[in-house]
């Protein structure tokens, strides 16, 4: 017999359990009522003048980015720099694009942002959510000023606010930097291993295939003869480089270099010859922001010249057209960036994809 | 025998604890199961932003291409994992239980080790040890013997990784009721008898089975849905499987409508798994505990017990001392990229710049905390449900085991979005706050929670307890005195292996944190990502002796049997 309900027992209260269900009921409502909706004014609701957005901002005290595009360096010197200029507190969460861009539309599926600004390197995410309202306009006022490749159709209320080009990495530890590949096709025809980037994993992997399309039609089926690893994710491709488990990076894209290199890995990036793709991150303030005030600020101080300039002394590329090239960095000149338009990369990711795996074989 | 009806009535209508128990197990599993798992799947009914609803979305995501491929993958890879698994926990546990083996007791201690580090981190840890070009072992070993290279990027890599990865959910509860089990019994049958392989295969076994069964499931699950070694050792080579293929769908742009449609190829096979084991052990009793300890008489292995040593060595060797030495020497490097020399060695270089960062002590504090609270919630909640299960046979009965293991069916990244849909918005806030991942983290440990306690009640006797009622004790007091103490193996090894699963849960905790919730292994993550490796190697060292102590304090002040 295993049922004790079955047996005859003395009935006694038990004001044990009594006390435990008010306890259970009473911290549950006070979880509840101590749970509040965060306290938000909107941006629609934003003063017109600089100087009463930076007093709300002010007022507000902090405010949260998802960096997805930003490198951990580039998201710090934001925060340093927006801080050290205007006193409020900025807190952001470095991981990859797709990752933040997930969080991101949890997030807002839930009703309820954790995050201020996003930043991606994904620009069809940021149509995407353009058209459904969920940014705010920055209102900045001087698009003109930015890069000509870079800008775009329209006025959306995303902006790009530094930009890579997409090479390929490699080892200089194990491959000489003098006799490193000089073009593309110089490159497809190597012995090594090549780790590819697969194009369903991210919007730089997606706008390189594209982008290679036009430069070099024979790269990618190029690379079918050869040794291939596909991945997922920026971190296996630097991994795999590093490791000596793949000779070359397919795309080796410059921010994720220059973390490694600042690491102390010995990755270095190659520039082919002609044409080279190049992959903007862009930057949003989110209409539903719990600090609107703060957010249109720092998205406003991402693209000053001021703070644009700022970027450049620490390596990395500007978007304002009057600012030189980072100290050290490959000189690439405006006629020789191919920017694939996310228009392109929407309607064609499927037909990329295709072609992708045609020709690697994934 | 009285039988309810011929029990004395009760006066009066009172509210005994017996009767608010499956009403305590409702609020909690509507908190715990119903409203996250319920959001997501009512999210992925919804067709775009029109409100409609309907299966759109299922059959766009299962119609997408390489989709049910990666079923069938998934599949293969969850039944080649729970057989290698099996392989090495069954004999394992055997050995280290009823044998004089040399070292038992610390394989049993260091078993529980293999789960300190991420899944990504340990296939991290295996390719610098067995990639195909630069692999340490490929390199020093194989090589130099004449062997070919094994590479591990492919099935054979995930299987190898993953059976050595999981196998301690299987070793844990099978050594706890082999443990648990009175010698006697095989005595006796020895002694009408039978050989000792008759007396395995009909006695020791069959006893075992629950265990066994419970263990495997949660092999074949975790191996269904494990996302971080399947991407870094099979994406590679374009093999994908279920979490791989469909979180890549959904990722870019991000289509979290998808989430649930994930889980739906899993929460079939869990069905049939829960089918399954109720025909295979549903009506039988496994009863091998009855209030007093079973009489134990180790087997006597004579010159054969180095080479079980021997056995047991490789196996901690393959799954913990590898995979941490190489994280431990990438510790020591400067860079992964260079080669291996004396001059690519630092001291403590990477250990200071680790403990610099007081970001890190603090995600440390919050790691160790919330996996503590979490554990103990969880095997609260877990008796609580295997009780109803087991004893009071409530009409819940058959809801209960399923919703306990439903949380099994998402992937860590989806029950993350789950959450963050569930408890972000209204009524609750609490999005971005430690409470989300605490409520996240005891979620997790749910199912495997209740998989040990059941398995620990389908050994256990009900006549002690039915003792106690008979002779007045309350309700709580024959938990607290009689059961509870009875059941001291399984919730104590469970305790321990949720904590060292927790503190290093990642898949979870990356989705739910936003800057001022952090925990430890989303530092590790984020260490990887910006390719520094040798703070990451650092990081892993560790989170490992800190499991470590945990697992050393828990079997010097518990006497937790994992160290038996």
């Amino acid at each position: 017999m295993n049922s004790p309900l079955s047996r005859p027992r003395r009935r006694v209260s038990r004001p044990l359990t009594t006390a435990a269900t008010l306890l259970t009921a009473l911290t549950t409502a006070a979880a509840l009522v101590a749970c509040g909706p965060p306290d938000t004014t909107g941006a629609e609701d934003l003063p017109s003048s600089e100087g009463e957005l930076v007093a709300m901002a002010k007022e507000e005290g902090e405010v949260v980015l998802g960096a997805g595009g930003h490198t951990r360096a580039q998201a710090q010197l934001l925060a340093d720099k927006f801080t050290e200029k205007y006193g409020i507190k900025v807190t952001f969460v470095r991981e990859n694009s797709g990752d933040i861009a997930q969080k991101t539309q949890a997030q807002l599926t839930a009703g309820s942002p954790q995050f201020d600004v996003v930043s991606l390197n994904d620009e069809a995410t940021l149509r995407v959510w353009e058209e459904e309202q969920v940014l705010a306009d920055p209102a900045i006022a001087d698009r003109d000023a930015i890069l000509a490749p870079l800008r775009g159709e329209g006025t959306p209320s995303y902006l790009p606010f530094t930009w890579g080009a997409l090479g390929y990495s490699y080892n200089e530890a194990a491959v000489d930097p003098a006799t490193a590949p000089k073009t593309w096709r110089e490159l497809a025809g190597q012995s090594g291993t090549f780790a590819v980037a697969d194009p369903r994993s991210s919007g730089a992997a997606l706008t390189f295939v594209a982008a290679m399309e036009r430069i070099d039609g024979d790269f990618l089926p190029g690379l079918g003869d050869a040794d291939t690893l596909v991945t997922d994710s920026a971190l296996a491709l630097t991994q795999l480089v590093a490791t000596g488990e793949a000779d070359f990076g397919v795309p080796g894209v410059e921010a994720d270099i220059a973390t490694a290199r600042e690491a102390g890995e010995p990755l270095t990036i190659g520039y082919p010859e002609g044409n080279i793709g190049a992959v903007p991150s862009y930057i949003g303030a989110l209409a539903q922001a719990q600090h609107p005030a703060a957010a249109r600020l720092l998205v406003r101080f991402q693209l000053s010249e001021e703070f644009q300039a700022a970027q450049v002394e620490d390596g990395s590329r500007a978007v304002l057209s009057a600012l030189p090239e980072p100290e050290g960095a490959e000189e690439l000149t405006e006629d020789r960036l191919v920017v694939v338009d996310a228009a392109e990369l929407s309607d064609r990711k499927d037909e990329l994809v295709q072609a992708f795996s045609s020709a690697v074989g994934s | 025998m009285l039988t309810t009806s011929e029990a004395p009535p009760v006066r009066g209508r009172r509210f005994t604890v017996e009767k608010g128990l499956p009403v305590l197990w409702c609020v909690g599993a509507f908190f715990l199961v119903a409203v996250p798992v319920g959001g997501l799947v009512w999210r992925s009914l919804q067709i775009g932003d029109t409100g409609v609803l309907g299966l759109g979305n299922y059959s766009a995501a299962l119609a997408e291409p390489g989709i049910i491929e990666a079923i069938f993958n998934s599949l293969w890879i969850g039944l080649a994992t729970t057989a290698g698994a099996l392989l090495i926990a069954v004999p394992f546990a055997f050995f280290v239980s009823r044998t004089d083996m040399p070292g038992r007791k610390f394989f049993r201690s260091v078993a529980v080790l293999t789960f300190a580090a991420p899944g990504f981190i340990a296939a991290m840890g295996w390719i610098l040890l067995l990639g195909p070009r630069n692999g340490l072992l490929n390199q020093y070993v194989l090589t130099p013997l004449g062997l070919p290279a094994f590479n591990i990027f492919g099935p054979q890599g995930i299987v190898l990784v993953l059976s050595f990865f999981l196998y301690p959910l299987i070793f844990l509860p099978v050594t706890d009721a082999l443990d648990n089990m009175d010698s006697r019994l095989e005595e006796a049958a020895a002694s009408l008898g039978a050989s000792r392989w008759h007396t395995l295969r009909r006695i020791v076994l069959p006893l075992i089975l629950p265990p066994v069964f419970s263990g495997s499931l949660l092999v074949f699950i975790s191996a269904f849905v494990i996302f971080g070694p399947v991407a870094l050792l099979g994406g590679p080579v374009g093999f994908q499987t279920i979490p791989t293929a469909m979180l890549q769908l959904m990722s870019f742009p991000p289509r979290i409508e998808y989430a649930a449609v994930l889980a739906l190829p899993v929460l079939v096979v869990l069905g049939g798994l829960l089918v399954l084991q109720r025909r295979l052990y549903g009506r039988k009793r496994y009863t091998t505990v009855g209030g007093k300890p079973g009489q134990q008489r180790r087997i006597q292995l004579g010159r054969w017990r180095w080479l079980a040593f021997l056995g047991g060595f490789a196996v901690i060797m393959i799954s913990v001392v590898l995979p941490f030495g190489v994280l431990l020497l990438t510790s020591f490097r400067k860079a992964i990229g260079l080669p291996l020399s004396w001059d690519n060695l630092v001291l403590f270089d990477n250990y200071r710049a680790l403990f610099d960062q007081p970001e890190i002590l603090l995600s440390f504090w919050n790691s160790l905390w919330i996996s503590v609270v979490a554990t103990v919630g969880s095997i609260v909640f877990a008796v609580l449900a295997a009780w109803l299960v087991s004893r009071a046979r409530s009409r819940f009965t058959g809801v209960i085991q399923p919703a306990m293991l439903a949380p099994l069916a998402f992937p860590g990244a989806i029950l993350g979005i789950a959450m963050i849909i569930a408890f972000s918005g209204q009524p609750f806030w609490i999005g971005g706050t430690v409470a989300i991942m605490l409520l996240a983290y005891l979620i997790r440990v749910v199912p495997q929670s209740f998989t040990y306690i059941h398995a620990g009640f389908a050994q256990l006797g009900g006549e002690t307890e039915e003792a106690a009622r008979s002779l007045g004790a309350s309700w709580s007091e024959t938990m607290r005195r009689v059961t509870v103490p009875l059941l001291r193996g399984p919730i104590l090894s469970v305790a321990v292996l949720n904590f060292v699963l927790l503190f290093r849960e990642l898949d979870i905790s990356i989705f739910l944190y936003t800057g001022t919730n952090s925990v430890a292994p989303v530092v590790l993550y984020n260490l990887a990502a910006e390719s520094r490796f040798q703070l990451m190697g650092a990081l892993s060292v560790v989170v490992l002796a800190v499991n470590l102590g945990i697992v050393l304090l828990a079997r010097r002040f518990l006497g937790v049997k994992l160290s038996h």
